[in-house]
């Protein structure tokens, strides 16, 4: 039975190792992408420039692609990622916003778990008929919906409508604490000090519920199907023998079989969530990567960041892979069967 | 065995097919709805004068009008007929939507294809498909949303760079999906028994395997037309793509442009026009994929249990001594129409 | 006379499907007292399982219908209680084992969790912490010899009766160790030796046999007035199928508990029954004491059954089997459903379904236990081939 601790430290431990090439990977995609076209890139990415801030671009990017990528890579690992064309470090910058957007898809993952996870049950143990079909109308809907439209759905007329604030983490530009973790309900909490409290969570609500509507497919259709899969079994029929209640039957036994590919699925497209924070974080002016990203990008006709696009498709990619990693790891916690070693 | 198993009368496929259909309604709407989403995109392109009455640049003494028989989605401030530009859109989305999971669907699938079925390690096949595994990987390894982007800076704006940017974001998916369903099937009794027959290997991918693949394959294309299509939106909506106002409109674009400029909060059925545009085209094809993968799955087919209750037994009525032939019999295997699972055996 | 356990009235079970509707179970009735042993019998698809599950409302209502008859557990019509309180009759009242020990063991958990559970559920609803079934002063325990059993269990139990809520308290702070002497205690009376060693394995750690071990532990430490197997041994190796039969039947001995066996095998019924119902196309078909039903059967199909059944070696020929195959239960055919494969088949077999009567015509049809056949041509079954 390969499932004590020290196990655990090797399971995680091979895993941790298999990350590295795939990062590899992933850093030097991105420099081929992002360096595809090597003349008239400069003009490319700084349209409305002046001459000098060009002939910088150039000089920049007209070294040989191995002396570029060489130091690319050692900027990135050492902190150095570039700047935008007003001078304003990338990294910094990023690392300033990176736990707004952290906070918002925790928040709408907390959501998709405790609303989407409980739809899909209702699906599977009414599939077929009434409860089924408004459930898949419901999570069906949230897929098709565009996150721009979910956004700018919310943002123009249910947030005025419910008097919920669309814009910024809280009322005032600055809060009156100091920002420890830049989570705004976290330092609000932490300052102890409650009308922002509230008020940060009322901030959070619209962003995060637009995010987890969108996604909320994933986690009740997954459930929905793994439920499924895990009703007709026998050990269902031993539990309701047993004289459980459906509700014990349904969550305690059937539900802990069937999470075990919900959440692994979860992990997954946790990382994918990070791009629906790109348009979400635009429209809510929520002061995460999401928003950084959308500028960087050239979105809405800002001037784009070179560095700072790169620095950002790489940052997301990076979170996809660690999404996966703690999928993999999830499912080798919660399912017995599977050997650490 | 499992507990009865029923017999199904001698239908063709087609005959399923509707009554299936028509059991699980959600994706039977969905199918209309493509339905008539296809045969409008189809009017609009090859006679647009039949339903749209204006230009898409076309500007209009009515200004910021609301909707009304005239205009029925209403106008925007310079007069410019929303209705005509989100149905001029319709056929541009949706070619878009095809041509991009069209295209990444035969780059993916075929590569899928080989990495899945010639992957014996230390052959040349072997090598081909580490490699392309290891590619999609790292493909796989950016949000699509993001990589499209990043790509479209790089080539350009406008609608073809966009649409080769997605495209290229887009084949790792069906690679792995491919390649997932080949392994699945490639060592299933029966291929094994082809193979044992002397069938060649070849033979063996085109025949067996690929006929397996098709089914879960194209599920995930009709799921997939709309996630294409709301990734092109966003980028339209970004700002990349597609210009608006401009005489191709598109969706994202025309939702962008009202957002930004503000009059939005104001005329509401500016945003709300292409928004539900958008939104009906893609729960449509939702709904179908959904439903179609429900219908393939044959563990998920007991949804089709409808409730009528019989109360009695048949009447005893005299039938002919034929009743026997009709039971399942060896010389006749009929495939079940529903197998309903107890679980147990009986 | 003691009441029985389960008293099945003319039971009528029904699938709905898109396609149509399909009967599975018609007019079975069947009665267990307590400390029998009572088989059914009969060839896949012929509703055996269905009606195993049916008695404890297992089988999941949308698509499966009861669609007429009675099932009088101690007294109480389990067709007519609501879904919800059907929880309460379950574990203490009625306990059931499975035949695929692979999937009737949650595979999260681990074995001494699983036992426990069932456990648990027992002290809750001994102390009337929780609502029981359990009918009367008389706890229904399989350790003393039968009391006579009290018609109308209380499904009318308050929850909290007085004291209760000291003994509830004291419940919870029962440790695991407490709990953990029982179980040990059930996985010895099941005969696994050094029960401590598998407590914290989980169910794909150990054989067939153990799981099935485990699983007959679990449903006995409920203290079931009724049990029901549904084909217990039919996933299990030859050698292992010997060492749980032996193990069913001396518990078989020991517990005092109805049981309903059922399977498709009928040297496995011999063993283990004391009487057996053969089941065809739905149906009951016949129904007696083990021996004589064996020694004499009294219905054209048992008869081909049991000839169908190999004794001795043969050394060349084709193996007997019965002609034609089973038919379609949503067009089951007029009158006696075997009539299109019976060698005795008369225009009468066709008509109504023979009713299922003792083969003693002058004995009192209602006499539990007797010698019953349905066909009118009972008494010549004995002189076919």
């Amino acid at each position: 039975m390969g499932r004590s601790l020290s196990d655990l430290f090797i399971f995680v431990g091979k895993r941790l190792l298999q990350l590295i090439p795939v990062l590899l990977g992933v850093i030097v995609l991105t420099f081929i992408v992002s360096h595809l076209r090597l003349t008239g890139l400069c003009n490319e990415w700084y349209p409305h420039a002046g001459a000098t801030t060009i002939a910088n671009c150039e000089a920049k990017y007209g070294a040989p692609l191995t002396t570029q990528f060489w130091q690319y890579f050692t900027g990135l690992l050492g902190g150095n990622w570039g700047a935008s064309v007003t001078g304003v470090q990338v990294y910094p910058a990023m690392a300033a916003d990176l736990p707004a957007t952290v906070e918002l898809v925790l928040a709408a993952l907390f959501l998709m778990v405790v609303i989407g996870i409980p739809l899909g049950v209702i699906a599977a143990q009414y599939s077929g008929r009434l409860g089924d079909h408004l459930v898949r109308i419901f999570y069906l809907s949230g897929w098709a919906t565009p996150t721009y439209l979910g956004a700018v759905i919310a943002a123009v007329f249910v947030g005025p409508a419910l008097g919920l604030p669309t814009s910024g983490e809280y009322s005032t530009p600055t809060p009156p604490f100091t920002q420890y973790t830049h989570m705004s309900v976290i330092d609000a909490a932490l300052a102890l000090n409650l009308p922002y409290t509230v008020d940060a969570v009322d901030h959070l609500i619209l962003p995060a519920v637009v995010l987890a509507f969108i996604n909320m497919g994933i986690a009740t259709r997954m459930t929905r199907a793994s439920m499924l899969e895990v009703l007709p079994l026998d050990y269902v029929k031993s539990a309701r023998m047993k004289g459980l209640g459906e509700f014990w039957v349904m969550y305690k036994h059937a539900l802990r079989n069937a999470l075990i590919t919900t959440t692994t699925v979860l992990g997954i497209t946790a990382g994918g969530l990070l791009a629906g924070t790109v348009v979400i974080e635009e429209v809510f002016d929520w002061p995460g990567i999401g928003q950084y990203a959308f500028t960087a990008i050239g979105g809405n006709g800002s001037t784009p960041n070179f560095d700072g696009a790169i620095a950002v498709v790489i940052i997301f990619a990076i979170a996809v892979v660690v999404a996966n990693l703690v999928a993999d790891i999830l499912y080798g916690l919660l399912d017995p069967r599977v050997d650490w070693r | 065995m499992a507990a009865p198993i029923l017999v199904a009368k001698k239908d063709g496929p087609l005959s399923v097919f509707w009554r299936v259909l028509r059991a699980n309604p959600l994706s039977f709407i969905g199918f209309l709805m493509v339905a008539i989403l296809g045969v409008t995109a189809l009017i609009v392109v090859v006679d647009p004068n039949l339903i749209i009455p204006y230009g898409p640049l076309q500007q209009t003494v009515a200004r910021n009008a609301s909707p009304s028989l005239q205009h029925p989605f209403g106008t925007d401030n310079l007069g410019r007929d929303i209705y005509s530009n989100v149905m001029l859109a319709l056929p541009l989305d949706l070619g878009i939507g095809f041509a991009i999971a069209g295209s990444a669907l035969l780059i993916g699938g075929t590569l899928g294809l080989i990495a899945g079925f010639y992957n014996t390690p230390g052959t040349i096949g072997g090598w081909t498909s580490v490699s392309i595994m290891r590619v999609t990987d790292i493909f796989l390894s950016f949000p699509s949303l993001i990589l499209a982007l990043a790509l479209t800076r790089v080539l350009g704006l406008g609608v073809g760079p966009t649409v080769l940017a997605i495209t290229i974001t887009w084949w790792p998916f069906y690679v792995r999906l491919v390649r997932g369903e080949v392994l699945a099937v490639k060592h299933l009794p029966y291929v094994n028994a082809a193979r044992a027959a002397g069938v060649t290997e070849n033979r063996i991918l085109l025949r067996h395997v690929l006929r397996n693949v098709l089914e879960p394959t194209i599920v995930y294309f009709t799921l997939d037309i709309g996630t294409v299509l709301v990734t092109y939106s966003t980028i339209g909506f970004i700002g990349v793509a597609s210009k608006y106002p401009g005489p191709n409109p598109e969706w994202g674009a025309m939702l962008a442009f009202y957002q930004q400029t503000g009059s939005s909060n104001v005329y509401p059925w500016l945003v709300i026009a292409p928004g539900a545009a958008i939104f009906v085209t893609v729960l449509a094809f939702s709904l179908l994929g959904d439903g179609l993968r429900d219908i393939l799955d044959p563990r998920t087919r007991r949804a089709f249990v409808r409730g009528t209750i019989a109360h009695e037994p048949p009447p005893e009525a005299p039938a002919p001594l034929a009743v026997a032939s009709e039971a399942v019999t060896d010389s006749n295997p009929v495939a079940p129409v529903g197998i309903i699972d107890t679980g147990t055996r009986s | 006379m003691t009441e029985p356990v389960i008293d099945v009235q003319h039971l009528s079970i029904t699938y709905t499907v898109g396609a149509g509707t399909f009967y599975a179970v018609s007019d079975v009735s069947l009665q267990i007292y307590p400390g029998q042993v009572v088989g059914i019998v009969g060839e896949t698809g012929c509703g055996k399982s269905t009606l195993a599950q049916a008695i404890p409302r297992l089988l999941p209502e949308p698509p499966a219908t009861i669609g007429g008859g009675e099932i009088i557990f101690r007294g109480t019509d389990l067709v007519k209680v609501p879904k919800r309180q059907l929880p309460m009759v379950r574990g203490t009242g009625i306990g059931m084992i499975f035949q695929e020990p692979l999937n009737s063991l949650n595979p999260a958990y681990r074995v001494f969790d699983q036992i426990a559970e069932s456990i648990r559920i027992r002290h809750y609803r001994d102390m009337g912490w929780v609502k029981s079934f359990q009918g009367g002063d008389v706890p229904f325990d399989y350790s003393k010899p039968a009391a006579p059993i009290t018609v109308g269990g209380s499904l009318t139990k308050s929850i909290i009766p007085d004291g209760a809520v000291e003994e509830a308290a004291r419940d919870r702070l029962r440790t695991r160790s407490e709990f953990r002497d029982e179980v040990l205690e059930y996985l010895r009376l099941v005969r696994i030796n050094d029960p401590e060693t598998i407590l914290n394995l989980y169910p794909h750690e150990l054989s067939g046999g153990m799981r099935q071990r485990i699983m007959i532990a679990m449903a006995l430490s409920e203290k079931p007035s009724l049990l029901i197997a549904d084909e217990p041994t039919s996933a299990l190796d030859v050698t292992i199928q010997a060492q749980v039969l032996t193990l069913m039947k001396e518990l078989i001995e020991e517990v005092d508990a109805a049981i309903l066996f059922i399977s498709h095998d009928l040297g496995v019924i011999a063993e283990t029954a004391d009487e057996i119902g053969v089941m065809y196309a739905g149906r009951i078909v016949e129904y007696g004491p083990v021996a004589e039903v064996f020694r004499s059967p009294r219905h054209p199909y048992t008869k081909a059954l049991l000839k169908a059944a190999p004794s001795k070696y043969k050394s060349e020929g084709p193996l007997d089997s019965i002609a034609g195959s089973v038919p379609n239960l949503s067009r089951p055919p007029p009158g006696c459903r075997f009539n299109p494969r019976c060698p005795l088949v008369k225009d009468i077999c066709r008509g109504e379904h023979p009713p299922l009567a003792p083969i003693d015509k002058t004995a009192n049809p209602d006499t539990p236990g007797i010698h019953r056949s349905a066909c009118y041509f009972a008494d010549e079954v004995p002189g076919l081939p």
